[in-house]
């Protein structure tokens, strides 16, 4: 029986993917890629379940860009010949999964959720339509995933896997280079491509009072957001913070909407959250129809103990 | 050739292609969540979003570079009517690619048609996709086509800059800003901060019968069918259902430290937090 | 010789002094002057019809649309009565009013009393008849001394105004200053001579001229007479002064189509212009979509050729040119302007001024040169188009019949065809696109707000013969403060036991907001959606509570073929109070102070002001006005698509409109126009304003069982 090879740019949810590999009942391979000396990966990922940790290390995976990346995987994927790789639903994992099952000619499906194996290939949940509908698909023979992270805990445990350098690597010729890289600012605002926002309305009484949201954002990693009435009329933020059908329209991963009652025009503006929570006085207010989580209560109670908790929890 | 007003003409302008889906609007579908059923029974339909910031960069590029743009969907009949949309956006002439036998194939599939369709088109500078479409958003078509091409992928472009020979794109990734350039011919796909697509107006749309818009199928390609499509597919989709309900509406009561506990356990299990 | 000392007919003047009253010919002049004064007068008219000739080639106004149009001259003859020759909109703002009308009026009487002396000297008295004698001759003497001294006051406030205190919205033509001096010259020189000549020939009807009079006993008192050793000397002076006068009158003559007194017939051309079938309500429309798509269904190919909007000054048309030519830079609509007022970078006058003034300069490029987008030379800004509200309150200012609107909507129609569009507008339309609404809510969620009214309402598609369709309107459909409109004007209408449907999910967003934003393509494909609709079920009468859908349905439709009587729920409330079926006195509103917010598409677009007032009134409310209050309203800040997007400003509309609201000390805001009342309801919880802001609807409504 072939097991599963897994493969992603962060150790930790390559962690993730290993418990995925035991849970399915295969042997699981891993792949560690770098320029360097790859003993520090190779010691995170040598964890119970893994059986072989593969190793190329290349001055071509610098940067691993896309190219050398899905050459350098081919070249493991030809030795180990698994039925199943999986990579996480990160951004480099989503450019590379689709790119090596089109060289490898075997099945692709991405943000994979509660994989599954079947006498024929995997069977997988994805979301589609906007989040309307779940598709079940099934891939036809062995296939490459992209799972979401955070979906299984980290494997854990000190191992000794196998670990095989491979030393014949050839990557292709490529022209690609990498010019600069920019660290994602911390506090850069920039409201349309947050993922996360927690957004003021009238339940704030006073504009020094956003002092606790933004502590909020802050251990959150969010961007502040505002309902109209704050932006255009009290001018307590300033506009581009605006959520809402005149202001920005959003779509986070996370949408926690305080003190907002939730009208029209800032529903329209944030309904394609993926997750979100309201917090409000009035428990007959619209927002709470529009969300995943809700507190009705006082926000000036509920925000200071909600930054503890999840900064305790986040370890910030 | 229509050319549009402003661009230089050049000897060799620059041969853009971008490709986009013709989508069902998932904002307008009607659910019917008591039958876990989803009628799609006179659904709207629409360029996918993700596509039009494609679409809109190539014509971006067009106005300060110059060049021609050609615009191919694989897609149903009725997909004209969006082709005529991109168009109507700015590109010089479109392929719309409908064969039966192109119906239902999983997205390398796809990849694959669009290979052929590029071949067929022969010279070109870029190719443009989006990072996804908002239908199935699997994100596959990009990566999978620039391999069928043997093209440099340059995913996620947050700004593109042709200079000559040369691309310099921005990548949006999880954790920066990351410029890698290289030369043309290439594949990028674009994020959607990249840009604000313009909004053609109907009268547009309708106006852009005048510009080169040509049918495909898979003969014109020269595709055996038994290779594409559904014939082919290697994922294929099993059922649809509809999720329990649009939000969960789960509303924590009782003193604000209790509350606000169980709402940071919530949000750390559903991963929304890290 | 023009000056020329003059031997006075000894025995005309005795005659003429002692025994019959009359005027003098030329008097103190030499005979021949007719000759020089009319020689003169051949060149200055000369110069006036080649500056008329010159306007006229600048316009491209053909000889064929001059003839064409003056048909419309009868037409419109009562507008340019009233509003011309009555001064009616003059009048509404009172200095400027009464400086205007009394200049208006003097140069009227002045130049009717010159006239008059000419026939008189050179037509009548050479065939015996002599006019300017006996009591007629006496009262036009009076006549012309008051309207002489009113211009003359007219011309000092002019100034006065001009230099001294004035308005941040008047603006200043290079020639205002030398014109409105040349004008005080001609007013006090005028008395001045006539001063003189009383005091060198003195009749004894002096005080029939009062004015002239008191200059004449000036005259006498520092020894001026007929029989002072200065008398010759005093006679040349009068003959310079009286050259002088007729030279000025010439030069001002000359200078009418040359400068700002052209506005005087460029008005009356905008008056007589008006079309008549057309309501200010009405947008122009550049195309038929119905007929391009049938085009399009024969053969596929075909391709609309259009140009819309205006790009370059080459897209004004001749009467669109005339119309901004009219513009006299006085700043009524700037004044008046809430975008103005809100600090929005747009001023109506402006809009106006840049367009004449760039048609003018692109008038001197030769033919072949093409001229530049207005646009890219800033000449038109994108944000200062998109920061009208089309309240219209400009429209309704301007003294010479300037509709501001019009080219602002048509300019926008020019950006929106340029994809230059802010994101939130894109979005608009893109909504309007794809699901037919502005909000991006399915349609089929449109008869939610019906679940809490008792018995629910009907649907159109399942109930024929019903005498009403309630057009809900997508923001009292959607929006949850607004839905409460629909509900109350449901309530009333089943207790009057009218019978009214709803159109439920197959209503569509009228297409207003796509109009106003500039996208006239799918403000049609909604109207012709909609209009198959309603003509497919039959229906007659339509009652909105909405102003905008209101004004569409009633005056863009039937362009579109959409005929329907449309009644403003106002205006149906009304009605049903008068007719009985609803009884709202003596209830729990009675001696609630109350201010009604006037909707600009109600009223400055649909004249509805008296209905609301009729119902707050019979509901003994006590009807605190605005100062802003009926025609005069100021705006919600909602109007013209504005709800849907964001213009820098410092101040809003709504909040500048909620102080004033607050002012009049009334406990209620009434509003009759659900983005009036969302605007205003957010506005007064954000400033913290202590006024319940509820539509007459709600209020009637609260009043039935």
């Amino acid at each position: 029986m072939a097991g599963v090879l897994v493969y992603s740019d962060s150790s930790d949810s390559a962690l993730e993917l290993v418990t995925l590999g035991s849970k399915l009942g295969r042997e699981v391979s891993v792949v560690v890629l770098g320029s360097e000396d790859l003993s520090d990966q190779t010691k995170k990922v040598s964890v119970n379940g893994v059986s072989t940790v593969y190793q190329i290390s290349s001055d071509a995976l610098s940067n691993l860009l896309a190219g050398p990346t899905v050459d350098a995987l081919e070249s493991v994927y030809s030795r180990v010949s698994p039925d199943y790789m999986f990579f996480s639903s990160t951004k480099k994992g989503k450019e590379l999964a689709p790119r090596l099952a089109a060289r490898l000619k075997i099945g692709c499906i991405t943000d994979a959720m509660k994989p599954e194996l079947n006498e024929n290939g995997i069977t997988a949940e994805r979301l589609v339509l906007g989040g309307n509908a779940i598709a079940t698909v099934a891939s036809r023979g062995p296939a490459v995933a992209t799972i979401p992270l955070r979906a299984f805990e980290r494997a854990s445990g000190n191992a000794s896997p196998n670990v095989i350098k491979i030393e014949d690597f050839q990557p292709r010729p490529t022209r690609t280079i990498v010019l600069g890289r920019k660290e994602k600012q911390k506090g850069q605002v920039n409201i349309k491509d947050a993922e996360i926002i927690v957004s003021a309305g009238r339940g704030f009484k006073k504009k020094e009072d956003l002092a606790i949201l933004e502590e909020l954002a802050k251990v959150l990693n969010a961007v502040v957001g505002a309902s109209r009435p704050l932006t255009s009329d009290l001018g307590w933020l300033p506009e581009d913070r605006q959520v809402g059908l005149s202001g920005t329209t959003v779509k986070p991963k996370l949408y926690i909407a305080v003190g907002i009652s939730g009208q029209i025009q800032h529903l329209t503006g944030m309904r394609e959250s993926k997750l979100v929570v309201a917090i409000n006085t009035d428990k007959n207010a619209p927002i709470f129809q529009e969300c995943d989580y809700g507190i009705v209560g006082d926000l000036y109670a509920i925000i200071p103990e909600l930054t503890k908790d999840l900064k305790l929890q986040l370890g910030r | 050739m229509t050319q549009q007003p402003g661009t230089k003409e050049k000897k060799n302008p620059l041969e853009i292609i971008v490709c986009f889906k013709h989508v069902i609007d998932e904002t307008e579908l009607r659910i019917d969540r008591a039958n876990n059923k989803i009628n799609f029974e006179g659904a709207k339909t629409k360029i996918s979003d993700d596509d039009k910031n494609a679409i809109e960069e190539a014509v971006r590029i067009k106005e300060k570079n110059g060049g021609i743009i050609t615009v191919v969907c694989v897609g149903p009949a009725d997909a004209k009517k969006s082709t005529k949309e991109a168009l109507a956006m700015g590109c010089d002439r479109a392929r719309l690619i409908v064969d039966p036998s192109f119906q239902d194939g999983d997205a390398l599939s796809t990849a694959y048609i669009l290979s052929q369709v590029v071949k067929k088109i022969g010279k070109f500078d870029l190719i443009l996709t989006s990072t996804g479409t908002t239908d199935s958003y699997t994100g596959i078509v990009g990566p999978a086509l620039a391999e069928y091409l043997d093209l440099p992928q340059l995913t996620y472009a947050s700004k593109i800059t042709i200079s000559g020979n040369k691309l310099t794109v921005d990548r949006a990734l999880d954790d920066g800003i990351e410029t890698v350039e290289c030369e043309i011919p290439a594949l990028v796909t674009v994020s959607r901060e990249i840009n604000q697509p313009r909004f053609p107006t109907l009268i547009q749309i309708m106006s852009a019968g005048k510009k080169e818009l040509l049918e495909w199928n898979a003969q014109t390609l020269g595709i055996n069918p038994s290779v594409v499509g559904k014939a082919d597919s290697k994922v294929e989709v099993k059922s649809l259902s509809v999720p329990k309900s649009a939000r969960k509406k789960v509303i924590f009561e009782g003193k604000p430290e209790d509350a606000a506990k169980q709402l940071a356990e919530a949000l750390l299990k559903e991963g929304a937090v890290k | 010789m023009i000056l020329a000392s003059v031997t006075l007919p000894t025995s005309f003047l005795d005659t003429c002094v002692q025994t019959e009253v009359c005027r003098l010919k030329y008097p103190l002049l030499p005979s021949d002057t007719p000759n020089y004064l009319y020689s003169l007068f051949i060149i200055v008219l000369a110069i006036f019809l080649y500056g008329v000739y010159r306007k006229f080639s600048i316009y491209k106004i053909g000889r064929k649309e001059i003839f064409r149009n003056l048909p419309k001259l009868v037409k419109n003859g009562k507008r340019i009565i009233v509003d011309g020759l009555g001064q009616k909109k003059i009048l509404q703002r009172r200095y400027g009013g009464v400086m205007h009308s009394w200049m208006f009026y003097g140069i009227i009487a002045l130049t009717i009393g010159t006239l008059l002396v000419g026939i008189d000297y050179d037509i009548l008295r050479p065939e015996g008849i002599v006019l300017l004698q006996g009591d007629f001759y006496l009262g036009y003497k009076t006549v012309l001394d008051i309207f002489g001294l009113g211009f003359a006051i007219a011309v000092v406030l002019a100034l006065a105004r001009r230099i001294s205190f004035k308005p941040f919205f008047m603006g200043e033509d290079r020639s205002d200053r030398f014109l409105l001096v040349g004008m005080l010259y001609m007013g006090v020189s005028g008395f001045v001579q006539e001063g003189l000549r009383l005091a060198l020939i003195p009749v004894p009807w002096v005080y029939f001229s009062p004015i002239g009079s008191i200059f004449a006993n000036l005259f006498s008192s520092v020894g001026v007479g007929p029989s002072a050793t200065s008398f010759q000397s005093w006679v040349n002076t009068y003959q310079t002064l009286w050259w002088i006068h007729a030279i000025v009158a010439f030069a001002l003559i000359a200078s009418i189509p040359y400068t700002k007194y052209f506005h005087v017939p460029n008005s009356i051309i905008n008056m007589m212009l008006t079309d008549e079938e057309r309501p200010l309500g009405r947008m122009s429309t550049p195309f038929n979509l119905a007929e391009i798509m049938k085009q399009q269904e024969t053969n596929p190919d075909f391709v609309p050729d259009l140009t819309i909007g205006i790009k370059t000054s080459s897209d004004l048309k001749w009467d669109q040119r005339i119309m901004l030519d009219a513009c006299t830079n006085c700043g009524r609509c700037e004044a008046a302007c809430p975008a103005n007022a809100a600090g929005r970078d747009l001023s109506p006058r402006l809009v106006v001024q840049d367009l004449k003034n760039r048609y003018y300069r692109d008038s001197k490029m030769k033919e072949s040169q093409e001229n530049e987008d207005l646009f890219s030379t800033g000449t038109i800004r994108d944000v200062e188009m998109y920061s009208c509200v089309t309240c219209a309150a400009c429209v309704y200012e301007c003294p010479v019949e300037i509709n501001q609107v019009d080219f602002i909507e048509d300019l926008r129609r020019t950006i929106v065809s340029s994809n230059r569009l802010e994101p939130a507008q894109n979005t608009l339309l893109s909504n309007l696109a794809s699901h037919q609404n502005p909000y991006g809510f399915s349609n089929s969620n449109r008869s939610n707000w019906t679940a809490n009214v008792p018995d629910g309402v009907k649907i159109a598609s399942e109930n024929g013969g019903v005498e009403y369709l309630y057009w809900v309107g997508c923001i009292a459909s959607f929006d949850q403060r607004a839905q409460n409109v629909a509900r109350s004007l449901a309530k009333i209408m089943k207790h009057a036991g009218l019978s009214f449907s709803i159109l439920g999910s197959e209503e569509l967003c009228n297409g207003d907001p796509a109009r106003r934003l500039g996208e006239e393509g799918r403000f049609q494909e909604l109207a012709l959606q909609n209009i198959e609709k309603l003509n497919g079920y039959g229906v007659k009468k339509i009652v909105t509570t909405c102003p905008h859908c209101f004004n569409t349905i009633k005056n863009e439709y039937p362009v579109f073929g959409g005929k329907y009587e449309v009644v403003h729920h106002t205006q149906l409330i009304s009605e049903l109070i008068e007719k009985g079926k609803i009884k709202i006195s003596e209830g729990k509103l009675k001696d609630i102070s109350v201010t009604l917010h006037d909707a600009c598409y109600a009223v400055r677009y649909n004249s509805i002001f008296e209905e609301p007032r009729k119902i707050l009134k019979n509901a003994e409310m006590d009807l605190r006005e605005m100062p802003r209050c009926k025609e005069k309203t100021f705006c919600c800040g909602a109007g013209g698509s504005s709800y849907w997007y964001k213009i820098p400003q410092k101040k809003t509309i709504t909040s500048i409109r909620t102080e004033e609201a607050a002012k009049t000390g009334a406990e209620t805001l009434a509003t009759e126009c659900p983005f009036c009342l969302t605007m205003f309801e957010d506005s007064t919880k954000v400033t913290g304003t202590k006024l319940a802001v509820r539509d007459v609807a709600e209020l009637v409504a609260d009043e039935l069982p």
